[in-house]
């Protein structure tokens, strides 16, 4: 699925595929190695939300949410559920997530090696989810901890 | 005969070309870990065997493609100056992104020597470079260096002098060739006795870039350029450019670097906590406190040391009988000693901010507040200047040229004086010292907190009034974090402090005698009715709301001069003791008003003219000074009618 680098949360690993930002600010990424192709790590997000650290290349660079919202990325697996497209997935690892986050996932049926299917992910907002045949709302918070591959 | 060559650094920000411009010149030119310090070129000269070199450094720079007016400078020396030959500074860590920059120079038709910077660091993160292959790729040489620890400066001139080599990449598909060599045959003709590097203009006008464009339409060619263009398939080739330039850069490499597999390194895990979500802004606060705790109380003996020092000179001083005696005594030391005991102050201050840069921390301090600016209507760009504002405004301005917005510039000069630099400290610590006591350090982190808000309010203001809606789009890299070096401190206290010492001796003196002058004139009268008191006297009604004394009155005056006579003007009529002095003209309510008024009142007559130099016109400067005027009145004003009505004194 095609998001925006702005929907991509903390630990996503990114496929740059286009951008429409201003050409000065393009052509200074292009310098920086910001090309179609290249692969972008969401690193850390600011304390208030903004901006966030990105990685290409081994060079660190941070970014505004108003710049990031207009690069479009393709996120690669494993990716957060939070920008997961409709389809079946499997549970690989949980990352970013303190022991109270653990136990939700617990009793939601989401641990790793699970199966889990997307039902709606509207990226913004809530997303809906199938596991053990029973369907779960979970809130972005929650879905940007849980990484997930595709099941073919 | 000496031979004279001219040599310029260009590279990428934050690299090293400052470093390696002192290890060329022998100078001491101050060198961060923050992309965008250097804004505007400096110039050395050294002698080689029977050569005299002119070395210039540049604003770093990632492409050739130029938007802020650092860039621009970077840009039109290499156009118009035509350098005999460039060293191109790389961080050698990260090549691929660096010789993006190699490449452009090399198409500027421009002798490049590609400068394999921070070999130490290739080495600690075990990358494996073959320097000779490269060089044989890129057909340039190529140098490597650790600048920070010295250079072998005749490798570099042997390099630099070395024509056997020549280059010409084509490493763009065949079709989009065709259309940059028919650009440049048409453009041949009309602009090849200006000496404008064809194949850069051909490929310029491709990516779409201004400069290019007005050179071909000066020379009446774009229209058939255009057409030209047209005709092909490349009506925008920025793209098919970059990644031409990618593919060689990492088909070269390939063949010439070997780089571990990434691992958690120690940048990584101080980012982990510097960064983080809950932890890093009570950190950043943290740390500025531990900053202002450092310089006062590890500067604080040696301010007594001084202080005594002074006192007994003073005491000698009045021993010469006559007018001599009192000049020096009255005027000369105990007004700019007053201002000398700050000395160590102001320096562990700048040892202090020394630390913080060297070290790469403010680059993250600008990623944790930078959302905060963003409500201020500034970018993180802005926040390098006001940073720098702590030190000096006057210099600081000159650093908002790393801001693309002009309007935003513009506020960015606007607010720089409210935050309060390093000369108002000298007035703080007097203050201070004098009323708050042992409290007398929260006293001044206050007024520098209450000038963070004050400057980032205005600047709300200004925008407003200036319509500037946004602010210009951030990009900041963020530097491996360094251990800083005691060279690399001492440069930077040594060249921030010496401003201060020179005011010292300079201006302050000045100021000081003339101060002097006037509060013993008519001769033989006291200092309440010297010339001096008269015109304290005239002036004292204007600020008699603000319950300041006529004493108070003219040091404000003075003070407009430059800071620090604030202080040295009290000093000639304290008598020796100046803390026991200004209790006697201020309560401290009226002392943290002072504070207040010192802090936003005008910029010092040094700021002033750099407004002027760097916005090219009076009317900011003259606007600033009323502006900051009239708010200085109106918040000190407030400040103690709200303190006299909740404290009773």
């Amino acid at each position: 699925m095609i998001v925006t680098l702005r929907d991509c949360p903390e630990n996503t690993k990114c496929v740059l595929v286009d951008s429409d930002i201003p050409d000065s600010l393009k052509n200074r990424l292009m310098g920086m190695g910001w090309l179609p192709g290249k692969m972008i790590e969401v690193v850390r997000r600011a304390p208030m939300g903004d901006p966030t650290i990105y990685l290409v290349d081994s060079t660190k660079i941070f970014l505004r949410e108003d710049e990031s919202q207009m690069i479009k990325v393709r996120p690669i697996y494993p990716m957060p559920l939070a920008v997961a497209e409709k389809g079946v997935y499997k549970i690989v690892s949980f990352l970013g997530g303190g022991p109270r986050f653990m136990e939700r996932a617990k009793n939601n049926g989401l641990s790793i090696g699970n199966i889990v299917e997307v039902i709606s992910n509207p990226l913004r907002g809530k997303i809906i989810v199938m596991v053990n045949g029973r369907e779960y709302t979970i809130g972005r918070g929650f879905s940007e901890k849980i990484f997930v591959e595709a099941v073919k | 005969m000496a031979k004279k060559i001219k040599i310029a650094l260009v590279g990428n920000p934050n690299v090293g070309k400052t470093a390696l411009f002192n290890a060329l010149t022998g100078s001491h030119q101050y060198v961060a870990n923050w992309p965008g310090v250097t804004v505007e070129k400096k110039t050395g000269r050294f002698s080689w065997k029977d050569y005299e070199v002119d070395v210039v450094d540049l604003p770093g720079i990632y492409t050739l493609r130029a938007r802020s007016i650092d860039e621009r400078v970077a840009r039109d020396y290499l156009i118009q100056e035509r350098p005999d030959v460039v060293l191109d500074v790389v961080d050698a860590t990260n090549l691929s992104r660096n010789l993006y920059l190699t490449i452009q120079l090399s198409e500027m038709n421009l002798k490049t020597v590609l400068i394999l910077n921070q070999m130490d660091q290739v080495e600690n993160m075990d990358i494996k470079i073959n320097t000779s292959e490269l060089s044989k790729r890129l057909g340039i040489r190529v140098v490597e260096t650790v600048a920070t620890k010295g250079v072998d400066l005749d490798e570099i001139m042997e390099a630099a002098l070395d024509t056997s080599l020549s280059v010409r990449y084509q490493i763009y598909p065949e079709p989009f060739e065709k259309l940059v060599k028919k650009i440049e045959e048409i453009s041949k003709g009309e602009l090849k006795n200006n000496g404008i590097p064809l194949r850069w203009l051909a490929l310029s006008f491709s990516e779409g870039d201004e400069l290019a464009k007005k050179i071909l339409e000066k020379g009446g060619l774009i229209k058939e350029v255009e057409k030209a263009a047209a005709a092909s398939e490349y009506q925008n080739a920025s793209l098919v450019i970059a990644r031409s330039r990618y593919n060689f850069i990492s088909s070269t490499l390939k063949q010439v670097e070997v780089r571990p597999k990434a691992s958690w390194t120690v940048t990584d895990a101080l980012d982990h906590v510097f960064t983080h979500k809950i932890l890093g802004i009570p950190i950043f606060v943290s740390i500025l406190w531990m900053m202002f705790e450092f310089a006062f109380s590890s500067s604080s003996p040696l301010s007594d040391l001084i202080e005594l020092g002074f006192n007994a000179l003073g005491s000698y001083a009045h021993a010469i009988p006559g007018w001599l005696g009192s000049l020096i005594g009255d005027g000369i030391i105990s007004g700019v000693g007053s201002v000398l005991v700050f000395v160590p102050l102001i320096f562990f201050m700048f040892f202090a901010m020394g630390i913080l840069e060297d070290t790469g921390y403010m680059s993250r301090a600008a990623f944790l507040i930078d959302r905060l600016m963003h409500r201020f209507k500034l970018s993180g760009k802005a926040f390098i200047p006001m940073i720098l504002g702590f030190g000096c405004n006057a210099s600081a301005i000159m650093t908002t040229r790393t801001v693309e917005s002009e309007k935003e510039r513009i506020i960015s000069i606007l607010i720089n004086p409210f935050i309060s630099c390093s000369a108002r400290l000298v007035v703080y610590a007097v203050i201070a010292g004098a009323f708050f006591g042992k409290f007398a350090g929260l006293v001044i982190f206050s007024i520098y907190m209450v000038s963070v808000v004050f400057a980032l309010s205005m600047a709300v203001v200004f925008s407003f009034l200036l319509k500037s809606r946004e602010s210009s789009p951030l990009t900041m890299e963020l530097p491996r974090y360094q251990l800083p070096t005691g060279k690399g401190l001492w440069i930077y206290m040594w060249s921030r402090g010496k401003h201060f010492l020179k005011k010292a001796g300079g201006i302050i003196l000045g100021a000081t005698v003339l101060v002097w002058f006037l509060s013993n004139m008519p001769w033989g009268t006291s200092a309440q009715n010297s010339w001096a008191a008269d015109i304290g006297k005239t002036l004292a009604p204007i600020f008699a709301p603000l319950h300041f004394g006529w004493h108070i009155t003219l040091a404000l005056l003075f003070g407009g001069v430059a800071k620090e006579v604030t202080v040295t003007t009290l000093g000639t009529f304290a008598g020796g003791n100046l803390s026991v002095f200004l209790k006697t003209v201020l309560d401290p309510i009226n002392a943290y008003a002072l504070m207040l008024f010192v802090l936003i009142y005008i910029p010092c007559v040094a700021t002033q003219a750099v407004m002027h130099m760097e916005t090219g016109s009076y009317k900011w400067p003259i606007l600033s000074v009323i502006w900051s005027l009239s708010s200085a009145y109106i918040i000190t004003f407030l400040f103690e009618t709200v303190g006299h009505l909740v404290v009773r004194i």
